[in-house]
Formats: C-alpha cells, structure tokens, sequence
C-alpha cells in the first residue's frame, strides 16, 4: 500500500464511523494517566499524611509534580541533544 | 559403581556442561525437533538446578576438581547463581519456543551454547570455569548477531567481538594478577573494595593485589555495558537476528551483574557508575528511532539500576539488584520478542516512519499493515512492566532498589533513578506505541483497513489489499512465546514472593504498600502529560551518534601514530628481507660471490629433518619469547 507523503495529514477522507472511534485511541490512555495520578495522590492523602522518610514527603503530590518536571525536562534535555546528536544521512541505512 | 552413586553423578551434572553437550547435537537433528530439544535441555538443567538443596547465604560445591596446585569448583550450588541459573533457563525456554521455527541450525547451536555459557558463569565457584563459560559465552553470542546475515550485521559482529575478547583479556589479567597476589582461585568478595585514595601508593606497595581487583572490575564492565564502554550492546542487539536478541537481551549484561554482585557488593563507585548509565540510557532511548535500538538504550538505564544497587551494598540493594536482573529479563526478553513481532508486520522499525514529525512532513509514511491489538497488549505488559506499573514484574523490584537507596541517604541518587524510570516509561512506555499503534490509526488512510475489518462499503482494489497484507501471519508459536514471556510478568507481579524466596538473603519488604504505590500511580501519571505536550518534537529522523563516535574521532591522531607507524615499520622490514632472499638466491645461483660449492648446494636443496625441526624449534621459541615479553 504506497501512500504519498501528504496522505500523512488526517483528516482526508475518512469514514464517519471510523472517526467517531479513533477518539478512543487518545481518551482511554489520558483518562487512565488522570485517573492513576489522582489515585496516587488520594492514597498518599489518606494513608501516607504522617509519613516522612524525605524532606520531599512533607510537599503534597510531590511525585506528581515530580514525574511531570522531570520528564519535561528529560524531553527538552533530548530535543537540545537532537541537533548535536542526530546525524542525517543521506542514501538508505548504515551499517 | 552402584545404581545410587550413578543417579547422584547425573544429578550433580552442572547443567552447563548438560546443556554443551546436548547442543552438539543439534545440527544432527530435524528443524522442528531442534526447538523442542533445547526447550528439553533447558527444563532438564531446571530440573538438576532445583534437585539440590541450597542453604541461604551461603554456597556449597557440587562438583570439585583439582587443576595442578589449585582446586577446582566448577559447580557451586547458592541461592544467587540459582537464582540466575533459574532465569537464564526461563529465557531459553521461551526464546526457544519464540525460535521454533527458525530453520538455522547454526544460529541454533550458537544459542544453546550462549546459555551453557550464560549458566556456567553464574554456577562457577573458580575463576578458571568462570573465565572459560565467559569466553564460550562471547564467541557463541557473535554467531547471533552474524546468523542475521544481512548489510552491516557482519562488521558489528566483529566489533562486538573484539569488545568482548577485550573484556575477556582484561578479565583474565585481574585472574591472573589476582591468583598471584592470594594463590587462590576461589571467588570471593573483594570485601575491602578498591581505595581510590591510596591507589597509587597500594600500586607501588602490592601491584598485584591492586591490579587484580582494577582489571577483574574492567573486564566486567565491559559486559555489564557501563558507559563510556557500552557501544556493542545497542549496536549489536540491534543488529543481530530477531530470534538472538531476545536471548542476548537476557544472557550477557546479566551475568556481568551477577559477577558485580558476587565480587564488587558496596564498591561505591558502582552506585555513581549506575546514576550516570540510568541517565545515560534514558536519554539516548529518547533519541534513538529504531526499536530495538530504542530496547538496547532501555537495558543500560535498568543495568544502571542494578549497578546502583550493588554499589549500596546493603542486603536489601544486592537483593534488588538480583530480584531487578530477574524481573528485567522476564519483560525486556518479551519486548524483544515483540519487537521481533512488530517486524514481520511492518517490515521495518524505524518510528520516525510512522510517526512522523511537524517539521519533517517528507519523512511521513504510513504502515503497510497496522500492528494487531493482541500484539500491543502483549508489549504493552512489558512495556509498563519496565515502567514499574504496580501489579507487574518490574514493580516488585525496583521500589526495592530505590528503598534501598532512601535508607543509605542517597537522595539525590534515588531521585535521580526516579526521573530515569519516568524516562524508560517515555520511550519504551509511550514512544514505542503511539508512533506504532496510535498514531498510525490517527492517522488518514488507516481508515481503509478499519473499514475493511468492519465489513463496511470496500471496493474491491482495498479488498485485495487488505488480504495480501494479511498475509504477514505471525507464527503460532511466536504469539505463544510471548504470551508465556507477558503471563510470567503478570505472575511475579502479582506473587512477588514467589520471586523473594529464591533471593540471597531474607526479605524485608514489600512493594504492596501505600508509598511505592502512590509514587509509581503520580510519577508515571505526570510523565504521560509530559508526554502528550512535547511528542510531536520527539520523532526526528536521523541516526544517532553514540559515545564511540566521539572516541573514534578523538583516537584519530592516536590511530596514525599507532597504526601508520607499525605499517611503516613492517614495510621497511618487509623491503630488507626481500633484498636479503634475492641477495641469498643470486649467491646460491653463483650471481654474486663464489656462491656454494657442488656439497653445499645439494645439502641446501634437500633440508634434512633436524634442519626442519630446528627450524620449528626456533620459530616457537621466538613466538613464546615474544608472547612472554
């Protein structure tokens, strides 16, 4: 199935049904992430208020805040690395 | 001898040397049998491994020998190289069933002798069957990535090579060193560590003892993938045969663990060595765009989890670091089966190609057949298993190693192993699947092949090709492999005491409490919205250059001193012997000189047998001077 590089875009000459359903592709995993992070957060509320192993344990919902700065971080870190890092070649794969 | 002396002699068989031997059968036998024999050698060693009673902490000889002066104990009986020697046998298990109908006797042969080799290391109690089961391991291991028979496999097949007999050497020189500084050949802890302070003067003061632990720690690192000599493993496992780099994915970088652990335990070095390969690892899987390649980079960030752990020390971190290397081998021995899956689907695995990037639209290409939602719940088991998603195999280790770092007040070391498991879940968690499976769906035309499977207006062109896709049909007993591979992370997930009963030492803890649960539900949760913001930058095409690119291009000037000065030298010698034989034949013919009387020049023309023998003689006496020099 040869594809041009345009029919990239969506949108293009989809099926209604089959547009109605994709949006599951995207709702199912933002609702189980919302879903995990909020339980996270009622677990450490009600079973770990009292609970201070390390300074960061008395902040609420550090891992939260934690697992969001970080990977922003490690994703900004990796797309500075892309430009010194990535080397484009040009003629099929190396070896 | 008596019936009973006879079953206690082939109980006591190391598996190892059970699992050699039944290899060399093999080639000898039909393709489908040959799947089914190593699946038989594998539960068999199984069966010899678990016959023998194993006391906690401590280790017993099964087999002893004696090699001149030193004993031998080539088959050593302890909780943690059972532990090891239980995996690695799991892993042939399914690889093997993964591999029933690879017709490559070869490739076959290569891996069963890589397991021997694999069990060997990690039930030898000498340093001799240590170092020989290291060797074994490295040469069959090659023929994995060299059976792939395709552009490039061959050249990275040698690397890999050359790397490991580098390791190799090193590893036999610290033997050595090591054998000559204690005159035992016993292993044993190096409970001291390694005095980085005083190292010189310990040099000058006992170089043997010194150099011993320093290069036993260099030839170990090679295999255990420790940046800056990590190179070989995403080139080679990304390079070797689908069937192989599920097996290397499990054998090579393990039993290196099992060495640190069982040699370096508290080497404090190891802990900062760990931090910057958990780092490293994520950083560069983030980077990379080909999967397995992507699966190579996630093993030296969770290898940096264990190396952490042994540097620790503590009880609880060397069981972590053992119960990590088990739970890692479950899940990433099934990503690599998946990746092998994803394969024969899409013909390729580079993610760019799937996912493309706003800023390089002429990269966009769409799948030639979407990728089944069987095989993404497979991978996706292993996936958030590596990931650390509670109820799976990764989740009863890795809170265990972060434990144990709270408890020795590595903060800034546990944090930093936190951020590095939110970047494992980015990459093999979400990268990996979205441009795979989601963004492919998202994307305009997989309308056809939905419609197609929804029994909806096709016409008959998308009908036919619909069908010929279908034709990549992925082999019963690979859909079976790999559900066996995804239904061990969901046991040990869900029965982590199963696992916590074979560790070195007894348990404290326990990964179902409210604190590793509300920390793996948070992080994960906040690097999935992470994820969702800065996505659309992460796939850009391209290769990416590893640290040994940089060390080649900074070893360039060392390269011409060393290599353009040897040529230079061996052509003049070559250009001196020349002259000298032509010299030699125009005396001989008379050309120059008086040349050889009548007597002398049949005594030349027919050399007798001392002559001959001299010769030899000499010439292995040159050799040997030169090799001892």
């Amino acid at each position: 199935m040869s594809q041009s590089p345009s029919t990239g875009q969506s949108g293009a000459g989809q099926s209604p049904k089959t547009s109605a359903w994709k949006h599951w592709f995207v709702v199912i995993p933002v609702m189980l992430a919302l879903l995990g992070g909020i339980a996270g957060v009622i677990i450490e509320a009600v079973y770990l208020a009292d609970y201070a192993s390390h300074w960061w344990n008395e902040i609420p919902a550090f891992y939260l805040l934690f697992g969001l700065g970080s990977a922003v971080l490690t994703l900004v870190v990796t797309l500075l690395l892309q430009r010194v890092l990535l080397h484009h070649q040009h003629g099929g794969d190396e070896a | 001898m008596t019936m009973d002396s006879i079953a206690t002699s082939i109980v006591n068989l190391p598996p190892s040397v059970l699992m050699a031997g039944g290899a060399l059968l093999i080639p000898l036998l039909p393709r489908y049998f040959r799947a089914a024999w190593m699946i038989l050698l594998s539960i068999l060693g199984l069966a010899f491994l678990w016959s023998l009673p194993v006391v906690q902490a401590s280790e017993f000889c099964v087999v002893s020998a004696t090699y001149g002066d030193y004993s031998l104990m080539p088959y050593v009986s302890d909780p943690l190289g059972r532990l090891f020697a239980t995996i690695f046998l799991m892993v042939l298990i399914t690889g093997s069933l993964y591999a029933w109908s690879l017709d490559d006797r070869g490739e076959s042969l290569g891996t069963m002798l890589y397991g021997a080799g694999a069990v060997g290391v990690v039930l030898a109690g000498d340093y001799l069957t240590l170092f020989i089961f290291w060797e074994l391991m490295a040469i069959a291991s090659t023929w994995l990535i060299w059976s792939r028979r395709e552009v490039g496999s061959t050249a990275v097949g040698v690397r890999y090579l050359i790397y490991h007999l580098m390791g190799g050497g090193f590893l036999l020189m610290g033997i050595l060193f090591q054998i000559q500084s204690t005159g035992s050949i016993q292993l044993q802890p190096f409970t001291e560590g390694i005095s980085w302070e005083t190292l010189g003067q310990d040099l000058v003061s006992n170089p043997s003892g010194t150099l011993g632990p320093l290069f036993l720690l260099l030839g170990v690192a090679v295999n255990a993938a420790v940046v800056p000599l990590h190179a070989w493993l995403p080139d080679a496992y990304a390079k070797a045969s689908w069937t192989g780099s599920v097996f290397m994915s499990a054998l090579t970088t393990k039993s290196a663990i099992y060495v640190m652990i069982r040699l370096f335990p508290g080497l404090e070095i190891l802990l900062l060595a760990g931090l910057v390969m958990a780092v490293f690892g994520t950083i560069y899987g983030l980077l990379s765009n080909d999967v397995r390649q992507i699966l190579s980079y996630s093993i030296i960030a969770q290898l940096g989890y264990m190396m952490a752990a042994v540097g620790v020390g503590s009880e609880m971190a060397l069981n972590g670091a053992a119960a990590h290397a088990f739970s890692h081998i479950l899940y990433k021995s099934l990503l690599f089966m998946c990746a092998g899956a994803m394969a024969v689907y899409a013909g390729r695995a580079t993610l760019v190609e799937w996912a493309g990037s706003s800023r390089d639209s002429q990269q966009w290409k769409q799948p030639d057949q979407p990728l089944p939602w069987g095989l993404f719940a497979l991978y996706m088991i292993g996936a958030l298993s590596i990931s650390g998603v509670p109820l799976l195999s990764g989740f009863i280790s890795k809170p265990m190693i972060l434990e144990s770092l709270g408890k020795a007040h590595h903060e800034a070391g546990l944090l930093i192993l936190i951020a590095a498991s939110i970047g494992t879940f980015l990459h093999t968690g979400l990268k990996i699947p979205y441009a795979m499976w989601i963004k492919p769906r998202l994307d305009a035309s997989s309308h056809l092949i939905d419609d197609a499977k929804q029994g909806d207006d096709v016409n008959e062109e998308t009908s036919q090709e619909v069908e010929a896709l279908q034709n990549h049909k992925l082999p019963l007993s690979q859909w079976f492999a790999m559900s066996l591979g995804a239904g061990l992370c969901l046991l040990f997930g869900l029965a982590p005491e199963l696992l916590y009963g074979w560790l070195p030492y007894p348990v404290k803890f326990s990964p179902f409490e409210a604190y590793p649960i509300s920390e793996s539900l948070m992080t994960l949760s906040g690097g999935f919205f992470a994820f969702v913001l800065l996505r659309k930058w992460l796939y850009r095409p391209g290769t990416v250059l590893d640290l040994d690119w940089m060390y080649q291009k900074g070893g360039e000037p060392l390269r011409k001193v060393v290599v353009d000065t040897s040529w230079a030298v061996f052509s003049a010698v070559d250009v001196v012997v020349q002259r000298m034989a032509s010299s030699m034949r125009q005396w001989f013919r008379g050309e120059i000189g008086t040349g050889p009387t009548q007597a002398q020049r049949f005594h030349l023309a027919q050399p007798s047998i001392e002559s001959a023998i001299a010769w030899i003689v000499g010439t292995m006496l040159v050799i040997g001077l030169a090799l001892l020099l």
